[in-house]
């Protein structure tokens, strides 16, 4: 870890404007940040700490929703009671990442900019394009259990490790970003990218900006979520994949769909196209495979990552199935 | 042991460089030291130099741990673990792998669980710390403590620090009614008097044992939640039973 | 009968583990300590063509920078078990090859932590890079050399006569990836001179009295002048036995720089550093006549070595200890790959060879319809194959009955795929556990103080298997006293050589020298009994009675061949559509004669079944292959089981002491448990599934239906 300047910032706009500067981060947990530093991913002249700021709380919204500031902590949100109450696959997204001890430090908005785990961004021994651009992916032709299947590009095959946010993008949220240029909303689907040829920005965030909150609209739909991450040992393990499913019922038919993926991609996957097919649909083995076939369409499984694939399907049908029956533990 | 290690770098300096560039001057293969050092300068030139060196870029940090005021002077990059180990002498908190995969820094920050090693000293200021050294009062062991031994939840000993820490919290976390991944409904917690080994395991999934003292820690935790837990002791079959 | 006095005491060492007063190797509290932090190569095969360190020598309390161009050898030690050893033949920074990625290339000391690792990574190096090998079946293999002076290769009769005559023959192939240690404590020495000729060495070492003749060599001063401190030891399984490069190096420039200096091992560098286990290939060929008897069998591995290092993963020597057969036939080849140094890893041999000899007998069992259990019973052997001697005290048909009937083995449905209550596929399976009974030679030093304290004092250690309990309750039990009124110092090289914490022999070994020594001190007091000795030194005015006491193993290794056996029992549910497993129930039931204390003996079972989990179910380092580099380096990516990976693991002893081994009839219980549980798993995986699974780890992908 190179030395660096520590500064506590004591309004918001402070941190902006620091961050506008060169070499400057933010920490607030700092689980992640901490964690590449030591191993000299990340090389900070000057570190922000914004934790004691009062982003930290949970609202309900005036349309019935919830707006979380940033700084919540991981914990704090998971053990929240309208969100067990109305987002329970939040809760339980939020629980299957980690372990206790980084969930109680880890910050709503450091789980959603945390960077992707893949072994060769992590090592400086690699090249790596996320790392310094145009060095290369050695991820792409190696060992690669770990990397994407959809939406990668030659250049990066990495996947971005968060639960909690797989969750984020099945419930519509919308993220509040505040910038020295003012504030702005936008979808969380939008705010991570794919790799495409610029690897080394994981989200739209322009330099200076934060994210100051996460918004959560009303959806009744919700309380029946699922979430099911499968992974390597029973707990404190990354996901392989994992599947956010959230289906609503009526007469017997699939009234609206909202299906996320973890594990898979860049960025977590929303899986549209499959959504739009369930709809109107019964849930039968047939509508859930092909609803799973479609949410993987255009995967490219790299060399070792091919059970990815399937994989993805077993959980997508799996989580769909329970979520229609009312939700509950997957 | 303490005030030594804080007040290293004002006493013993000197000490150290009056030896280091004799060493330069007389090793048998010379290292490559600091040119600060070349022989060429004085002993006291020197000793002034590094002296003033090694505070470059340290601040003062107050921390408030197992009770105490300490009162610090430390880079900012130095995480709460290392403040603990090697500038306060708490050496029961310990380094398993330094980025948040083992468990074994888990200390207490205001009650809550946390991994020591991610997280920077002069970010816990006016937090209040608790290490495995604060948790007995004075000999009587914490029950959790004694629940670890008479269980065997522990072989080699180095996770054991963190173990008891998070078993701490834990037992704490199920009074307040927090959930864990597996709960099977989120709105009715598991109690203290009722809560299975499952939900024991997948809580404190975030300490590793590579001796493997699993099952021990899970009964070391069901006794300190007031449950009768299995007997650690194998049972033994005598030939004599078996005839 | 089994049990002892003291059978169930808890940790003597408790109450310092639980409080955090225990110290470890990083832990001794000196003088001004100075932070040693590697530098460690990015490369696995080539050479260093240039390493800049001057921004490292100019950055803020770093005292020096050593590279191999600077820095002092050592000397190199005899390196033959009796005189020294060190686990890497090649000396560190001897000079500028570079045989793996990681290697130490160098070493920066600095006045903290922080800055030695940040100076560490400001020198620049530049290689001139060949390209490395690190994948086993692109190599070429060479005969293996002998294993503790025993050729690998063994046959009895003519295998091929033998398959001739089966009625049922079985072949196939098993591998397992590189596995590591990874205990807890990282590797971590304190090294502390006074003057040039004298050195204190706080480091965690498995054989304390060793490490201090091996540092002498090394070091080139007298071995009275090397202290070893080792009270404690955060874990080691086969990994802390020796000294390692690091250590060697810290040794060397703590005497440059004049200070103690401390150096921690990263966990990343732990990768290549500290040993692990090499990958294995063995294929097993069982054939089984009409009466039920294997008529052949044949085992044969492929296993991988350092460039640094002639190290055997000695898988098939376990083949003619487990199972009769009048034609038998076992070998084993190595090849040099550019690894790290793979070392003895829990069970080293016993471990892998037992996952491809228990997964093939199961293959048997279903291949001829006979029960699994049914099968080992009946081709167990009552000698030792090889060494053509009877087994000693040798209960493992009572494992097998034992474990099935507590098991409830007769209700296990006799087809595969049987559905449980829940709706997942439930399988049992089941498999034999052996290791041999080692014991060396141990003394121990015991002093009787006026107040009735039985002190006793030995360079044997604990890292976690009881020591310290054991040796007490020796000596209580010698004595007719409380545990609570003896005191126990290990792990320090000023006491006498306690022998080696390795190949689970440490309670064998050391506690017949306790309980002569006990005796000696009697004989010093001119007494009959403690009392009497107690009563004769309180007359004399002296401080204390002392007395060492030795033992070491006689003739009886002329006789018999020792081994401890057991079998292990679970039950796996198997959630196929999503790759989901897990382990419901495990039942280990083990006979290692007398059992010294039934509470840390069940630990030690348990923890060596944990460890089998892991190797079953997750445990591989992997190296990518293009450029050797690990892609799995930390306790993130190095998956072994947590707490909710484990259910109840109960542990059964039986049998006998075994008085033919040692006074006390103990013998080892480190390692067995280990052995037999990954193919315990598989086999309880077929059942499951009717997959038959040969490749470890076991990861959910290979699960998915």
């Amino acid at each position: 870890m190179k030395s660096f300047t520590y500064q506590r910032a004591q309004s918001i706009q402070e941190a902006t404007q620091k961050l506008m500067q060169a070499r400057t981060e933010v920490i607030a947990g700092g689980t992640n940040l901490l964690d590449r530093m030591k191993v000299f991913l990340d090389e900070p002249d000057q570190l922000i700490d914004i934790s004691r700021l009062s982003f930290n709380q949970i609202q309900p919204t005036s349309q019935g929703g919830l707006r979380i500031g940033a700084l919540v902590r991981n914990t704090q949100l998971a053990d929240d009671a309208t969100v067990r109450q109305n987002y329970p696959l939040l809760s339980r997204a939020i629980l299957s990442g980690a372990s206790q001890q980084i969930r109680n430090v880890a910050t709503i908005g450091g789980n959603i900019l945390q960077r992707t785990r893949c072994p060769y961004y992590y090592d400086t021994g690699f090249a790596c394009n996320k790392r310094k651009p145009g060095s290369g992916c050695p991820a792409a032709t190696g060992l690669n259990r770990m990397n994407a299947i959809l939406g990668a590009s030659d250049q990066c095959v990495a996947v971005h490790p968060s639960d909690m946010c797989v969750a984020l993008a099945a419930l519509d949220a919308i993220v509040e970003i505040e910038g020295a240029k003012g504030k702005r909303q936008i979808p969380f689907t939008d705010l991570h990218r794919l790799p495409g040829n610029q690897p080394q920005f994981d989200t739209v965030l322009q330099p200076g900006e934060l994210i100051t909150a996460v918004i959560l609209p009303p959806m009744s739909a919700a309380k029946s979520g699922v979430y099911l991450k499968l992974r390597d040992r029973s707990s404190y393990a990354f996901a392989l994949v994992s599947v956010a499913a959230i289906v609503e019922i009526s007469q017997n038919k699939i009234k609206t769909a909202r299906l996320a993926l973890g594990g898979v991609a860049h960025k977590p996957w929303r899986a549209t196209a499959a959504e739009q097919f369930l709809i109107g649909k019964s849930v039968d083995d047939d509508t859930l495979q092909q609803a799973a076939t479609l949410a993987l369409q255009g995967a490219k499984p790299l060399a070792y990552n091919g059970f990815k694939v399937e994989m993805t399907k077993r959980a997508i049908r799996r989580a769909i199935g329970i979520s229609a029956n009312g939700g509950g533990l997957a | 042991m303490d005030d030594r290690k804080k007040n290293r770098f004002k006493t013993s300096r000197r000490f150290f460089l009056g030896q280091a560039v004799t060493a330069a001057g007389t090793a048998i293969a010379a290292p490559k030291l600091l040119d600060s050092l070349s022989p060429t300068s004085t002993d006291q030139a020197n000793a002034a130099m590094l002296s003033s060196q090694s505070e470059v870029g340290k601040v003062p940090i107050t921390l408030k741990v197992n009770g105490q005021t300490r009162a610090l002077t430390l880079e900012p990059r130095v995480t709460l673990l290392d403040a603990l180990r090697e500038t306060l002498g708490l050496t029961g908190s310990k380094k398993g792998c330094d980025h948040g995969q083992c468990g074994s820094c888990t200390v207490l920050v205001n009650g809550d669980r946390i991994y020591s090693c991610l997280t920077l000293a002069i970010m816990q200021e006016g937090n209040e710390i608790t290490t495995i050294e604060g948790l007995a009062k004075g000999d009587t062991l914490h029950p959790v403590q004694t629940a670890f031994i008479e269980n065997d939840g522990f072989q080699c000993g180095y996770c054991t620090p963190g173990q008891i820490c998070a078993s701490v919290a834990l037992l704490d976390e199920l009074k307040r009614g927090c959930a864990s991944a597996i709960t099977p409904n989120l709105s009715q917690t598991p109690k203290l008097s009722t809560v299975s080994s499952a939900e024991i395991r997948e809580r404190l999934s975030g300490n590793l044992c590579r001796c493997s003292a699993y099952n021990g820690i899970v009964s070391a935790v069901q006794q300190s939640a007031g449950q009768s837990p299995p007997s650690p002791i194998a049972t033994i079959v005598t030939s004599e039973e078996l005839a | 009968m089994v049990s002892s006095l003291n059978r169930d005491l808890n940790r003597k060492d408790g109450r310092a583990k639980v409080t955090g007063s225990a110290n470890y190797s990083a832990e001794h509290p000196v003088k001004d300590p100075a932070y040693a932090y590697l530098i460690t190569s990015t490369i696995a095969k080539g050479n260093i063509r240039s390493i800049d360190t001057k921004a490292a020598e100019k950055a803020i309390g770093v005292l020096a920078v050593y590279t191999h161009e600077n820095t002092p050898q050592a000397a190199k030690p005899t390196n033959n078990w009796a005189a020294s050893k060190i686990y890497e033949s090649r000396l560190p920074l001897s000079d500028s090859q570079i045989h793996y990625a990681g290697q130490i290339i160098g070493v920066v000391v600095a006045d903290t932590f922080e800055r030695a690792r940040d100076a560490a990574h400001l020198v620049k190096v530049t290689y001139q890079t060949e390209t490395p090998n690190v994948v086993l079946n692109q190599s070429t293999f060479r005969t293996a050399p002998p294993n503790f002076g025993e050729e690998m290769a063994f046959k009895i009769g003519d295998v091929k006569a033998g398959f001739a005559q089966a009625k049922t023959t079985i072949e196939a192939t098993y591998t397992t990836e590189m596995e590591l240690h990874a205990p807890m404590e990282p590797h971590a020495i304190i090294a502390e001179w006074n003057g040039d000729n004298a050195v204190t060495i706080y480091e965690h070492s498995q054989w304390v009295a060793l490490s201090q003749r091996t540092y002498a060599e090394l070091l080139k001063i007298p071995p009275a002048n090397v202290r070893i401190i080792s009270p404690f030891i955060g874990g080691g399984f086969g990994s802390k036995a020796f000294p390692w490069s690091h250590a060697v190096l810290c040794a060397i420039v703590a005497r440059q720089v004049k200070r103690p200096v401390k150096l921690v091992v990263s966990r990343r560098q732990m990768t290549a550093n500290v040993g692990h286990r090499s990958e294995t290939e063995q294929t097993v060929k069982l054939g089984l006549n009409a009466d039920r008897k294997l008529c052949a069998v044949e085992h044969f591995a492929k296993t991988a070595t350092s460039p640094v290092e002639n190290f055997v993963e000695p898988c098939v020597i376990i083949t003619p200890v487990m199972y009769a057969s009048p034609n038998l036939k076992i070998d084993q080849e190595i090849t040099t790959l550019n690894v790290g140094v793979p070392t003895f890893m829990r069970a080293p041999g016993e471990s892998p060879g037992m996952w491809a000899l228990e997964s093939a007998i199961d293959e048997l069992a279903w291949a001829s319809g006979m029960d699994p259990i049914e099968l080992r019973s009946q081709n167990q052997t009552t000698l030792h194959q090889r060494k053509n001697l009877p087994f000693s005290a040798k209960f493992f048909t009572d494992c097998l009955t034992t474990g099935a009937r507590q098991f409830g083995w007769s209700d296990r449905p006799n087809k595969v795929r049987n559905i449980d209550r829940n709706g997942t596929l439930s399988g049992w399976g089941m498999a034999a556990a052996t290791f041999p009974g080692y014991r060396g030679q141990a003394s121990a030093k015991v002093r009787l103080l006026p107040n009735g304290t039985v002190h006793v004092m030995t360079a044997g250690n604990d890292m976690g298997t009881g020591a310290y309990t054991v040796v007490a309750q020796t000596a209580a039990e010698k004595f007719g006293i409380s545990i609570d009124q003896v005191r126990v110092e290990l792990g320090d090289s000023f006491f006498p050589d306690g022998g080696i914490a390795g190949g689970s022999q440490m309670t064998a070994t050391l506690t017949p020298a306790v309980a002569n020594a006990c005796d000696e001190v009697l004989k010093v007091a001119q007494a009959k009994s403690l009392n009497e000795a107690i009563a004769a030194l309180q007359r004399s005015g002296k401080d204390f009675f002392e007395a060492v006491g030795s033992a070491a193993p006689g003739a009886e290794t002329k006789q018999y061949a020792f081994n401890s056996w057991g079998a292990h029992f679970c039950e796996v549910a198997i959630d196929e559509a999503i790759g989901r497993l897990q382990i419901k129930r495990w039942l280990s039931v083990m006979n290692i004669g007398r059992v010294m204390n039934a509470k840390t003996a069940a630990s030690q079972v348990r923890g060596g079944v944990i460890m089998g989990i892991g190797q079953a179910l997750m445990e591989e380092c992997l190296l990518d292959p293009k450029t050797g580099l690990p892609v799995i380096y930390d306790l993130a990516t190095y998956h072994y089981p947590v707490q909710a990976d484990i259910p109840r693991i109960e542990v059964t002893f039986v049998g006998e002491p075994d008085l033919n081994f040692n006074p006390m009839g103990v013998r080892g219980v480190g390692e067995i448990g280990i052995t037999g549980v990954a193919p315990a798993i598989a086999n309880a995986i077929y059942h499951a599934t009717g997959k038959r699974l040969r490749s470890l780890p076991i990861t959910p992908d290979k699960l998915l239906s």
